[in-house]
This record gives C-alpha cells, sequence and structure tokens, in this order.
C-alpha cells in the first residue's frame, strides 16, 4: 500500500481581509494575490518579505484558519504549526496543565499525552517551573514550552512564523536540530523569519513575497543573493551585520 | 455542508472539548483562598438573600418561596450566560482559533460543558437551600428530565448563534447584556403574578400587567417548564409549546448562522 505523497499545493491562492469592522462597508485589503507553488517532501521552504507582505497570512492559510477568497490550497499530511511564543497558553493553569489543554485541543487521548510529558519536560529544560503558572513564565521559556510540545508531535508538514530568531543561542542550536530531525522524519517545513542566517541552515527553497505577491520562488542561496542585492527596503539581518564590519 | 462538518469534526473530539470547558471551570477561582467552593457560596448568598427578602415583600411564606427563588435563579443563571457568554465565545478563543484549524463549534461545546457544570452546581446548592428551607421533592421532579433535555440543544443553538453574529457584530453582546439585565427582572423568578401582594393582577383590572409580562415574555416559560417539576406543579401546554418552538428555531437560526458566517470567523477576529 502506498500512502499519498505528502504535499502542499497552492494554485492562485488570494486572500482579502475586511478593512472594516463595520458590517455595512465592505473594502477588503489584499494579503495575498495569485500565490501559486508546490511543495513536496523534503521541500524546506523559507519565506521572506517585509512586515505586512503576506508571509503570515500565508502560513495561516496553508494551515487552514483562513479560507481562500479565491484559488485553491491543497494539503496532503498532518500539519503542525507555531505562530506565536504564547500558543494560546491559559495563563493561570501550569505549563503541565497546559500540556494536557494544548494535547486535547489537538484531539488527542490523555493516555497520549501522558506519553509525551517526559520529552517535553526534558527538551523545554523547565524543571520544577512546568507546575508553576504560565503567566509567571518568562517569554523566553513560554517559547521552549511551546515549541516542546509542538515538537513532541510527529507531523508531516510544519509551519513557524517568525519567532525562533528571538530565543536564545543555546536553544536555538537545539531548536534547529529538533526541527531538521523533524523534516527528515517527515516531509515539509515552511519557516517566516527575518533571520536569514538561520535560513540558510535550513532551508533549501526561498519564498520571497511582496505587498501579498510572489517575487521570487526558487532555489535557497541564489534567492538570498537577489534579495540582498536589491534595494529592498527592509534588509535581512545579514546584510546590517557584514556592512558594519 | 459546512456547518454540519464543522458540527461533526468538533462532537468527534467531544470528549476533549468537554475537558477544556470543565477545566476551564476549575482554573477560575484558582487564586483565590476559597477556590472553587465560591461557586457555591456565591449562589447561595446572593439566591438565599433575595428569596427571603422578596418572600417579606410579596407576602410569601418562606418554605414555599425560597424553593422558587432558588430553582429559578439557578435555571436564569443558566440562560444568562449561555447568552452572554455566546456572545463572547470565539473572541475569547481568538489566539487559539488564529493557531489551528479549529471547528467553531468545538468551543461551543466548550462554553456549553462549562455552563451546564455550573448549572448542575447550582441546582444542588438550590436544592440544598430549598430543603433547609421546607422543600420536598416528588414525584412530579421526574418530569424535569425532558426539560432539560431541552436545555441542552437549546445552549448549544443560543451559543452558536451569538457566537457567529457578535463576531461580526459586537454590539449584539451588549445588547444581549441589557436585556438580560432587564430580563432579570421582567421574568417571574424572584416574584410571582399571584402573591398576595401583586397588584393590578384580576378581574378588578382591566389590564393585568403582570400576567401580560408572564406570558410574552419568552424566558418564562422555558424557566416553568424546569422549575414546575421541581416545585411539584405542572407546567402549562403553553410553556412547553412556546419551549419547544423557541428551541426549534433557535437551532435553525444557529445552523443557518453557523453555515453561512461559520468559515470566515477568523476573518473576523
Amino acid at each position: 500500500m502506498t500512502l499519498p505523497d505528502v504535499h502542499v499545493t497552492l494554485d492562485d491562492l488570494s486572500i482579502s481581509y475586511p478593512l472594516s469592522q463595520s458590517p455595512w462597508r465592505t473594502e477588503q485589503t489584499l494579503a495575498l494575490h495569485g500565490v501559486s507553488l508546490k511543495l513536496t517532501q523534503g521541500d524546506k521552504l523559507g519565506l521572506l518579505g517585509r512586515n505586512g507582505s503576506g508571509k503570515s497570512t500565508m502560513l495561516r492559510a496553508v494551515a487552514g484558519i483562513f479560507p481562500p477568497v479565491s484559488g485553491t490550497i491543497e494539503t496532503c499530511g498532518s500539519i503542525a504549526s507555531i505562530f506565536n511564543a504564547s500558543l494560546g497558553f491559559v495563563p493561570k493553569a501550569s505549563g503541565y496543565e497546559n500540556i494536557f489543554l494544548r494535547g486535547a485541543v489537538l484531539g488527542m487521548k490523555l493516555s497520549e499525552i501522558r506519553e509525551l510529558v517526559p520529552y517535553i519536560k526534558e527538551f523545554s529544560e523547565l524543571g520544577d517551573w512546568i507546575h508553576r503558572p504560565v503567566m509567571n513564565y518568562s517569554s523566553g521559556m513560554a517559547l521552549r514550552l511551546a515549541f516542546s510540545i509542538t515538537t513532541a508531535i510527529r507531523c508531516d508538514i510544519l509551519l513557524l512564523d517568525e519567532w525562533l530568531g528571538a530565543g536564545d543561542a543555546a536553544f536555538l542550536q537545539k531548536a534547529r536540530r529538533r526541527m531538521t530531525e523533524m523534516i527528515e522524519e517527515a516531509g515539509i517545513l515552511i519557516l517566516a523569519t527575518h533571520n536569514t542566517v538561520l535560513m540558510r541552515e535550513v532551508c533549501n527553497k526561498l519564498l520571497v513575497l511582496d505587498e501579498g505577491r510572489m517575487a521570487y520562488f526558487g532555489d535557497l542561496d541564489e534567492g538570498l543573493e537577489m534579495y540582498r542585492t536589491q534595494p529592498a527596503p527592509a534588509r535581512p539581518i545579514e546584510t546590517a551585520d557584514t556592512s558594519r564590519s | 455542508m459546512y456547518a454540519l462538518k464543522d458540527i461533526n469534526m468538533a462532537i468527534m473530539a467531544f470528549p476533549s472539548w468537554a475537558y477544556i470547558g470543565a477545566k476551564r471551570l476549575q482554573l477560575e477561582y484558582r487564586r483565590t483562598i476559597v477556590g472553587s467552593l465560591w461557586l457555591i457560596l456565591g449562589f447561595g448568598i446572593s439566591t438565599t438573600g433575595i428569596a427571603v427578602l422578596l418572600a417579606q415583600l410579596q407576602g410569601m411564606t418562606l418554605a414555599i418561596h425560597v424553593p422558587y427563588v432558588a430553582f429559578g435563579m439557578a435555571i436564569w443563571n443558566f440562560i444568562s450566560m449561555s447568552m452572554i457568554g455566546g456572545s463572547t465565545v470565539f473572541e475569547q478563543n481568538r489566539a487559539m482559533m488564529l493557531q489551528l484549524p479549529l471547528p467553531r463549534t468545538a468551543f461551543v461545546i466548550s462554553h456549553v460543558v462549562k455552563n451546564l457544570i455550573l448549572f448542575a452546581i447550582n441546582l444542588a446548592t438550590a436544592c440544598v437551600i430549598s430543603l433547609l428551607f421546607g422543600w420536598t421533592p416528588s414525584v412530579e421532579t421526574f418530569v424535569i428530565v425532558p426539560a432539560l433535555l431541552l436545555c441542552i440543544p437549546a445552549a448549544f443553538a443560543v451559543t452558536t448563534l451569538m457566537g457567529v453574529i457578535a463576531t461580526r457584530i459586537p454590539d449584539l453582546g451588549e445588547l444581549t447584556a441589557s436585556i438580560m439585565r432587564l430580563g432579570f427582572f421582567l421574568t417571574p423568578i424572584f416574584w410571582r403574578v399571584d402573591a398576595p401582594s401583586a397588584r393590578f393582577h384580576g378581574a378588578d383590572q382591566t389590564l393585568d400587567i403582570l400576567g401580560l409580562m408572564t406570558i410574552w415574555n419568552p424566558f418564562t416559560h422555558f424557566l416553568e417548564i424546569v422549575r414546575d417539576p421541581l416545585l411539584g406543579e405542572a407546567s402549562t401546554l403553553l410553556n412547553w409549546q412556546v419551549s419547544i418552538v423557541l428551541v426549534g428555531a433557535l437551532v435553525v437560526a444557529a445552523l443557518i448562522a453557523l453555515q453561512i458566517a461559520g468559515r470566515r470567523v477568523t476573518y473576523w477576529l
């Protein structure tokens, strides 16, 4: 029996947000316009673009959170995502309780969640803090817990949005190694970040979004060169560092 | 159909969503000294106070009026929380809804389960208070079962309907809160139409205001089908007719709202 191949296929995808809360004003703002691409097993896509270029929107669209206004999204494979460090944590509950709450949200049985707890405790390095309320965690701790929970679960498609760059160096290394493991185990990664150093280490393809449209899609190294030499308003961190030395 | 798919997906993971609802209730009083006991104390204190006061004002005996008020308040709290809480159910879960593609009904399940648990606790507290004031349960009490069963689709429908509409039109939340505040007084919860001191009721007046308020208030009928069995009385046919039609209409409206606007709720959060 052959399993269907893991893939993410976008076909002329467009997404727009309502501009005003008022139900009588129907103006929309176009966040993604005509994005088409196909990712298959082993593709690790870096997502680059200025703030507001549509990266978060695209990730959420692939995750199934925003239904397309036009065009189609087709995914095959289980999807896991971290879109911000707090991950919908319940602040008054302890880290330990939040593991169960998150597991419940993901549709896991209590016994399944219990099996994951040792890995999460160890990977997050929270120690006794895991039994303290999440509202008392530093943002770094919350991030470690969030990442540990998400990577405890096997998935075919992993979506990460712009937060990994904010972790401390030691955790970043661990995270990178774990991500590489996960992707080798499974299929597809989409990582949106401004940290091009991280991107070079993890990704093999690049998508550059400019105001919702595809500016570049293809090999990572070529794309980063092109992005760097272009007079783009937002420069990646890498460029800023080298220009100072 | 999207609405049915959404409901189905949520129901398949029902235990998880029920667990989350129950957990949220447990967490609410976490940092207080008294803790979850507040669920009983809070209800007990206000209900007993109101019941005793209104018994005096209305010339009723405590043994009759305290159970009347206690059960009425438990039921009203359930209705009120379903309606007001329903308006904010998606907004409250905004973070999670923007992270994962979750069925809308999932959050409805959590909210309804939380309210049902609270309803059960309030009813139990009301029973204890009533027993202390001389109430005795009777055989008719079992008629409460169909009434309680009707509460469940009612809660689901109201929460879904309010939730979906309030995401687009947040004013609905404010309006609902205002209506419920008023409804608390206009519905015979702590007063009765046939109390000795109730004025303008009966044949010597042309306009039976209290009676009209009672009959034309949809909440009254719903309240009575749940409360009457507990007091050993029989609800009128009208009570049941109005309640069933109301719940039926709410269920249909909720399905329509979910079908039309459910998918795009995340755009409005």
